[in-house]
């Protein structure tokens, strides 16, 4: 694999950028067609109840109304879910949670759809509200599906930990509790479903994953996939939210049966409503050294809130369960994992996939054992990192990597940059903290599960190179990072280059823009598109011109010779190539898997990347609050593509994973959102954010690996929050337990220590 | 058995709800008795920016909105003179925006200013305006404008009132409530060293509504007693209050340390927030005594 680096020229701007700043740019929220209707859906008025009756007459005889559609008008599965369906696309005689669908509306404005929910009756027999994960298991509670409310049970074992624990000298245990985080994307769920002509079915709504949408869709309207197209790029961010199906049954079934097209688009209250969450969990870790420092023994027990429905909440348990030791070598293990049904929402996909929830607690312990042996918290970890050739962390084999190394090296040198900076605080009743934490993160879906990827390389007509993916972009910056890798491989520049993505009637199937895997994946396919394509168009091209295949190269414009004093003299343009062949277009595709372990352990991963983060907080003791300051990472993921995209991805990794920190918890009580919109859930704004953020790129791989670049979507979220609950322990002497981390609980801790003189005058 | 509603068999077709009507009344007078028209079925809008935010939590939009913004008389600065003191009127329909602007707020009144500054995000004060602040009960100036001994000017159909801003938020609970016309500040006194400041503290940094929020607006003569003294406190549900018991408490003092274990003790007791999902009243207690006692410190040092 040839060096890169992420030089000036790897620093490509996205093409997509000025568009979507000036406001220009049309998402498919914002398409309309002659004729559209708008769609509403009528959602549960209960966390749990049994249905006794739907009566939608009422809303049909509603003048502009032109569909109403219940469980009865699904013609199919009616039901969706990406592993397992299990999630009512209209429920029939149970609600388990308030987003659940009871039915929708299609009519000449949304007014009018919105009023004509309010008029179908529904009558609901109320059942006791599952919303105490603890409590689902036991018995008495009631049971949310048939085999009862335990969604998964997953586990690693190890070793002898009770033996070990025997045996060790220090010994931390504690639980911790991390908070149901939701996505707040920009652009909330929406599109356009229009019915064809022909009969088919064009779907116009931003997904993760087009053909996987177009598979469920076609399953829940039973008719044929061909049937049906998906146009799903671009999108105003997804973080895992829109992997899973959202409004596209309603707009299909409305569609089908109004036979106009229909426009749905969720305001944020119904998208908070309906839409996936981070999984709450809770975490109790016991971990204990033995006297050289080293740790010995690790149990720990997870509790996944996964809500109503399964959707991937059985994978995210597993990715928890495997990155439970991180970046560690713990010779005796016992992880157990359970993820329960209640009827809080939907948990599902997030950037991180359960890897953010459990690195939390780790490193928490990691940070109180250091502090418990009074030793350098960077150093205690050094001491029990893993080297080189380990196996991975469930014990399968992984692609050899120094990552952890070399990003805790990183955070090391830059932590004593850090503490050396000159620190006068302005204000007395401010005091500030730096703490560190580091992980790993595995990439791609793990051993065991069906992982695709694919592309394809064409020469058109008009002497476009065109490159299609089966990739979404999703605001993450795909297509800079295809344009990069095509024009680097291929030699040719941007503008003989046509990127398509994001239409199931155009693109090859790519496996889903998820876990990492869009921009490895895209240089996976290069490496083997590259050598072919070049081939196809310099045989072509010696066909046309009688110059030498040997001496052809691919390049700007066209196809060229290098003379001997270094001159390279243009042959042929990739427009003329494509005119002056009688035959069809060009073509080069591939289909291949994401590397995956060789070990048969599932869903073990094989490809890692490594984080480190620094965080410093100024904590006001008058009133707790902790504002972050600094918020720098060492990234070890490979060669960067585009270095932009890189740092965009890691800041905005980090700003995410601060206000899971610090802020944000869609909050809920008896099955019944308390935080419905964006005055009561709060993500961060700017002034929350540090003025700058470091973010170093480590982009060596050993000399042996030919997986390339990894991918950093999620990596930039795992280790935030850790790194700030140490710096808050720094700076004040209070130890984080659960996020979002709560003002009141810091200024009771500081109050405690009676900081303030007047104080004193309450005891 | 819960029926969502009553089914709805009235045999009539069904329609769509009326739309709101928006009158636009050119004097108050006008505005007066469209309002006495339509009673609990209109309400009055200026920037409709927490109008908009209610709505959105749910609360229907009124029958009948009264908008107020073809009364030219209400918006904008003038500058009066009262027995030798001087006085800046302000519309009640005059934006945050323009009031964070002017150089006299920013000049006599600076806690105003400051508070304006805190009130949610540029776009809306740009529309929001300081009337309609006022009338949300629990706007983020409203503290500043009492400490400010601020007085509000209503309309009651016939004739101008004037009261404190205090008097004039409980007046807005009744109905038929006088329309706030403009809210004119006195020169504020002045002696050897002044005592003034305006925190609030909300769980983000910016565009937040408050947990707490504390305004204070005095004077130390030159033997460092406390010679003037208006405190206020609010924030989340509570309609903000002056702390008169800490006033009486720090009036005519020189404070000493042994004074702010006191005065923090008075703010606990004479401070009565409301708890929501998010914080305890008692977190807003001890937040408002910390920030208060932290400033009166700066007396002593």
């Amino acid at each position: 694999m040839q060096q890169m680096k992420a030089s000036e020229k790897r620093n490509r701007k996205r093409p997509d950028g000025p568009d979507k700043v000036t406001g220009r740019l049309n998402y498919l929220t914002d398409l309309h067609f002659p004729n559209m209707l708008y769609g509403k859906i009528k959602r549960s008025a209960y966390p749990h109840a049994r249905i006794l009756s739907i009566y939608t007459e009422e809303a049909e005889q509603l003048p502009g109304v032109r569909a109403v559609v219940t469980f009865k008008d699904v013609p199919g599965l009616n039901a969706f879910g990406i592993v397992t369906p299990d999630q009512p696309v209209l429920c029939e005689d149970t609600v388990r949670y308030v987003g659940d669908a009871v039915a929708a509306v299609a009519a000449d404005t949304k007014e009018i759809a919105e009023h004509a929910c309010s008029l179908i009756a529904v009558e609901y027999d109320p059942l006791p509200v599952v919303d105490d994960p603890a409590k689902a298991l036991d018995a008495g509670t009631p049971q949310l599906h048939p085999d009862g409310n335990l969604l998964h049970k997953a586990h690693f074992y190890k070793g002898d930990v009770d033996d070990a624990f025997y045996k060790c000298t220090e010994i931390i245990e504690e639980t911790y509790q991390v908070p149901r985080q939701m996505h707040t994307y920009m652009e909330t769920e929406g599109g356009v479903i229009v019915p064809e002509p022909d009969g088919t079915l064009t779907v116009y709504v931003g997904t993760q994953h087009g053909y996987k949408d177009r598979f469920q869709l076609s399953r829940i309207l039973n008719l044929q996939e061909e049937k049906i197209r998906i146009v799903s790029s671009p999108m105003g961010g997804s973080f895992g939210g829109k992997d899973e199906l959202n409004i596209q049954p309603y707009g299909a079934l409305l569609a089908l049966a109004s036979g106009r097209p229909v426009k749905i688009h969720q305001t944020r209250q119904e998208s908070v409503i309906s839409g996936l969450k981070r999984h709450p969990m809770r975490i109790t870790m016991k971990t204990g050294v033995a006297a050289d420092g080293k740790i010995i023994a690790h149990r720990v027990d997870i509790l996944a809130d996964t809500g109503a429905y399964s959707t991937l909440g059985p994978a995210i348990l597993e990715f928890a369960v495997e990155h439970s030791t991180g970046p560690y070598v713990i010779p005796n293990v016992k992880t157990e994992g359970v993820s329960v049904f209640t009827n809080n929402g939907v948990a599902g996909e997030f950037r991180g996939f359960g890897g953010n929830q459990v690195t939390f607690a780790l490193e928490g312990q990691m940070d109180r054992l250091a502090d418990r042996l009074d030793v350098d918290p960077l150093e205690f970890r050094r001491l029990n990192l893993r080297k080189r050739d380990e196996i991975g962390p469930i014990g399968q084999r992984i692609a050899p990597t120094d990552g952890a190394y070399q990003v805790l090296q990183s955070i090391k040198d830059h932590r004593q940059l850090k503490i050396k900076e000159e620190n006068e605080m302005p204000d007395k009743w401010k005091v500030r903290g730096i703490g560190t934490a580091i992980t790993m993160h595995g990439g791609g879906l793990g051993y065991g599960r069906l992982d695709p990827a694919g592309g394809r390389l064409c020469l058109k007509e008009n002497g476009k190179i065109e490159a299609a993916f089966g990739f979404e972009e999703a605001g993450q910056g795909i297509l800079g990072v295809i344009e990069t890798i095509v024009t680097e491989e291929l030699g040719c520049s941007v503008s003989d280059l046509s990127v398509v993505i994001g239409d199931t009637s155009l693109v090859p199937s790519s496996g889903s823009t998820t876990a990492s895997r869009g921009t490895s994946m895209v240089w996976h396919a290069l490496q083997k598109m590259n050598k072919p394509f070049r081939k196809l168009l310099i045989e072509k091209g010696e066909a046309l011109t009688g110059v030498e295949a040997h001496r052809l190269q691919t390049g700007k414009i066209g196809l060229f010779v290098t003379a001997d004093d270094g001159e390279e003299i243009p042959i042929i343009t990739y427009e003329e190539l494509a005119q002056q062949s009688t035959e069809e277009e060009m073509t080069i595709s591939t289909n291949f898997d994401f590397p995956t372990t060789p070990d048969p352990i599932d869903s073990g991963h094989f490809l890692y990347t490594f984080g480190a983060v620094l965080a410093q907080v100024e904590v006001d003791l008058l009133t707790g609050k902790v504002k972050v300051i600094d918020l720098d990472q060492a990234i070890a993921a490979g060669p960067v593509v585009n270095y932009l995209g890189y740092k965009g991805q890691i800041e905005g990794g980090g700003v995410m994973s601060l206000g899971y920190t610090l802020l944000e918890d869609a909050l809920m009580s008896e099955g019944e959102y308390m935080t419905q919109n964006l005055d009561a859930y709060l993500i961060p704004g700017i002034g929350d954010v540090p003025f700058t953020m470091k973010v170093e790129a480590i982009e060596t791989l050993q000399e042996d690996d030919s997986y390339g670049p990894r991918g950093v979507g999620e990596i930039g979220s795992v280790a935030v929050a850790p790194a700030i609950a140490k710096a808050i322990q720094e700076a004040v002497g209070y130890w984080v337990r659960s996020l979002p981390v709560s003002s009141e609980e810091v200024l009771a801790e500081v109050s405690k220590r009676r900081v303030n003189p007047w104080t004193k005058a309450m005891q | 058995m819960v029926n969502e509603h009553e089914p709805l068999m009235s045999g009539k077709p069904p329609t769509l709800p009326v739309p709101t009507k928006v009158w636009r009344p050119s004097d108050l007078s006008e505005a007066w008795e469209v309002k006495r028209q339509y009673g609990t079925e209109a309400r009055y809008i200026t920037g409709g920016t927490l109008i908009q935010l209610q709505r959105e939590q749910g609360t229907p939009l009124a029958k009948h909105l009264i908008s107020l913004d073809k009364i030219n008389v209400l918006e904008g600065f003038d500058h009066l003179e009262d027995e030798g003191q001087f006085k800046l009127r302000i519309g009640a329909l005059t934006t945050l925006s323009d009031c964070h602007r002017n150089v006299f707020i920013e000049e006599y009144w600076p806690i105003l200013a400051e508070a304006i500054r805190h009130v949610a995000s540029p776009a809306v004060r740009n529309r929001a305006t300081i009337g309609g602040n006022v009338c949300y009960q629990v706007g983020d100036v409203i503290p500043a404008l009492m400490v400010l001994e601020a007085e509000a000017v209503s309309f009651d159909g016939t004739t101008y009132l004037s009261n404190d801003i205090a008097t004039y938020i409980q007046l807005i609970n009744g109905e038929d409530h006088p329309i706030l016309a403009s809210i004119s500040l006195p020169e504020p006194p002045v002696s050897a060293q002044v005592l003034s400041f305006f925190k609030k503290v909300g769980r983000r940094e910016a565009f937040i509504p408050s947990i707490v929020t504390v305004a204070c607006q005095g004077c130390i003569n030159e033997s460092g007693e406390v010679e003037y003294i208006r405190l206020a406190a609010g924030g989340g549900t509570a309609s903000p209050k002056r702390l008169y018991e800490c006033e009486r408490f720090v009036q005519n003092k020189v404070l000493i340390e042994e004074d702010l274990g006191r005065l923090y003790e008075m703010v606990l007791q004479e401070y009565v927030p409301a708890s929501d999902p998010f914080t305890t009243a008692d977190y807003r207690k001890t937040v408002a005594a910390n920030v208060i006692v932290s400033e009166f410190e700066k007396l002593i040092q």
